[in-house]
């Protein structure tokens, strides 16, 4: 906030008269910014705003003319009907949500569990057929999850996985253990080998090492790496469809597109769901914005 | 210090060749670290390439384990398909103006952010956001605002007069693929925004000070400073987020299903409802497959901008 002092605000503090020609272009400068980011906030905002606005709008208001974004009499019952455990819309949302928890959470720690080592590999060891394990590492970012789904899912019938917590999990580690293993790499490769030089000559095992140096140092790449998958793993939809279908097995996503198919036109309802789906996400990138800018950056903006 | 290792105590210059099976012997430790990753990495991604390619050459019947083996027959049938070509320019449509629409979005976001003013932090978190929802919830939110009768753009633009009738934005055929794209672009242009951010942070601000003691002014430094200096993310961005739209699923899909009359079906919805929808998995493979070609001419130059950082394990033997 100190840059406040800086250029154009100055122009603030004097009267308008005495304007030079130089603070008026200060002040130009300044509109401009403020108006374009003000345009560009309010299309990326606005959208949550009416998805907050509908969730705790009465049903029936959807449907009154003129529409307003600020309801003229907001209330929580879209929130209680579509969780509420006795109520046939919000029976299941326990489950669901248990379901997204483990299945996010389990997902993500693994993947970083087999990533780790792995990435400190390919930062560190040369060994024959490296380039060709990484390249199909960074490879598999490229392709669809939909093109494994009819493979995947045969797989899972065989080995008697499909809806179960371990099938869904195991599924994932298709999308978060390639992107855990480029984002922890790049990491183990930002700090020097000298680290390690000194505690093996201190008589630490190569392993020892692994885990008692870089480790450390790297809590913070780990920590975005974990909430990176997990928000991954969160969001994620068509293989939660088909891997995890029934009932008790649904996540949060699959179990909207359900609720929805049942309740065509609970849009007050469905919007209610979106809020509860998007504040853990939503709450953990506000606490770890850093963590989460630098797992998306680096790699792209390294020297 | 009793027992240095004497690899790390004298430096190897010179190293006699060796035969690939010593090389092997001699990291072992390397396989121990990267053989459950990779253990993994076959059976969820190995596994399923080759079974999808197999399967391509293969009629499958629905729900009968009976496979036909017909040679190209679904590649044959694939090209001469009806759809084929509205599908191409479909996802041609989606891919390319999802990106170009996002990178100029993104890009603006960043340039304005970026100016160390009051409030640019809590509008950059707040732009953020959409990229951080999930699809599915961006998906049914936008179906929601785009509602012909009761949807939030269609009513307020009528009651400020902007229009006389709803948009049916999802209903019209030449209107979806837009609509889907201006939905898709919300999505992603956090993301450019984020990545040129980084971009923009790690310009060394010499340069601009050296630029202005010459004279140069606000336009004169973007074009030879800004736009030089951040090409390489610009780059690499560029080739995630056309990798990203191109294999984009969860909007198109529960927004349209790629209706109306397939109107926007792109390639991934159609590889979905053809396989999972209509259980006609041999063609979907077939679909899959043409998909893998296409990728592979992108993965190269995916590959090629990722690998590009540092590489340590040159100065580092284990």
């Amino acid at each position: 906030m100190s840059a406040i002092t800086q250029g154009g605000s100055q122009a603030v503090a004097y009267p308008a008269r005495r304007f030079g020609i130089k603070q008026r272009r200060a002040l130009l400068r300044l509109t401009i910014i403020y108006a374009g980011t003000m345009v560009l906030a309010l299309f990326a905002a606005l959208p949550m705003v009416w998805m907050v606005s509908t969730a705790i709008k009465p049903r029936s208001d959807v449907f009154r003319e003129p529409t307003t974004i600020i309801p003229t009499n907001a209330t929580l019952e879209n929130f209680i009907r579509v969780t509420e455990p006795l109520t046939p819309s919000g029976r299941y949302f326990g489950t669901y949500f248990l379901n997204s928890t483990i299945v996010s959470v389990a997902s993500s720690v693994f993947s970083v569990m087999i990533a780790a080592p792995a990435a400190y590999a390919f930062s560190r060891f040369r060994f024959p057929g490296k380039q060709v394990a990484y390249f199909a590492i960074l490879a598999r970012n490229m392709f669809p999850l939909i093109v494994f789904l009819i493979p995947l899912f045969t797989l899972m019938t065989a080995l008697q996985l499909v809806n179960t917590y371990a099938g869904l999990i195991i599924a994932y580690l298709t999308f978060t253990l390639p992107l855990s293993i480029w984002l922890l790499k790049g990491f183990f490769d930002g700090i020097p080998p000298e680290l390690e030089r000194a505690a093996r000559i201190d008589g630490c095992t190569r392993f020892g090492a692994f885990v008692r140096i870089i480790l450390p140092l790297t809590t913070p790449g780990l920590a975005a790496t974990v909430i990176y998958s997990f928000v991954q793993a969160w969001n994620e939809f068509p293989y939660a469809l088909n891997l995890a279908y029934s009932t008790n097995m649904r996540t949060l996503p699959v179990g909207m597109t359900f609720f929805f198919s049942e309740n065509q036109s609970d849009w007050t309802g469905l919007m209610a769901t979106a809020v509860i789906i998007s504040i853990p996400v939503v709450i953990i990138f506000m606490i770890l914005q850093r963590y989460f800018v630098s797992a998306l950056t680096q790699g792209a903006v390294k020297a | 210090m009793a027992n240095i290792p004497v690899e790390l105590a004298v430096p190897v210059l010179v190293r006699p060749r060796q035969t690939l099976f010593q090389q092997i012997i001699k990291n072992r430790h390397a396989y121990l670290y990267v053989g459950p990753a990779l253990f993994i990495m076959a059976l969820v991604l190995l596994y399923p390439l080759i079974y999808t390619i197999t399967l391509s050459f293969f009629n499958t019947p629905a729900r009968s384990p009976d496979w036909v083996f017909i040679g190209l027959g679904n590649y044959i049938e694939l090209f001469n398909h009806q759809l084929f070509w509205l599908v191409m320019r479909n996802t041609v449509s989606w891919t390319i103006g999802s990106t170009i629409s996002s990178f100029i979005l993104g890009m603006a976001a960043a340039l304005l952010v970026n100016n160390r003013l009051p409030f640019m932090g809590l509008f950059k978190a707040l732009m953020i956001i959409p990229y951080v929802l999930g699809h599915v919830t961006a998906a049914y939110l936008w179906r929601w605002l785009m509602h012909p009768d009761l949807g939030f753009i269609s009513m307020f633009a009528q009651q400020i007069g902007l229009i006389n009738r709803p948009i049916p934005f999802l209903q019209d055929g030449n209107l979806v693929m837009w609509s889907l794209v201006l939905v898709n672009t919300w999505k992603t242009f956090p993301f450019v925004m984020i990545m040129i951010l980084a971009g923009l942070q790690a310009i060394p601000q010499d340069l601009y000070k050296a630029a202005r003691v010459d004279g140069a002014n606000v336009f004169q430094q973007f074009m030879e400073i800004t736009i030089p200096q951040l090409m390489p993310v610009i780059m690499v961005t560029t080739v995630l987020t056309v990798i990203g739209n191109f294999n984009s699923f969860t909007i198109p899909w529960i927004m349209t299903g790629g209706g109306p009359a397939n109107q926007s079906e792109i390639i991934i919805t159609w590889i979905y409802g053809t396989g999972i929808r209509n259980l006609r998995y041999g063609f979907s493979s077939a679909i899959s497959v043409v998909l893998f070609i296409i990728l592979g001419v992108f993965s190269y130059y995916y590959v090629r901008t990722l690998t590009r950082g540092s590489d340590r394990s040159a100065e580092f033997e284990g």
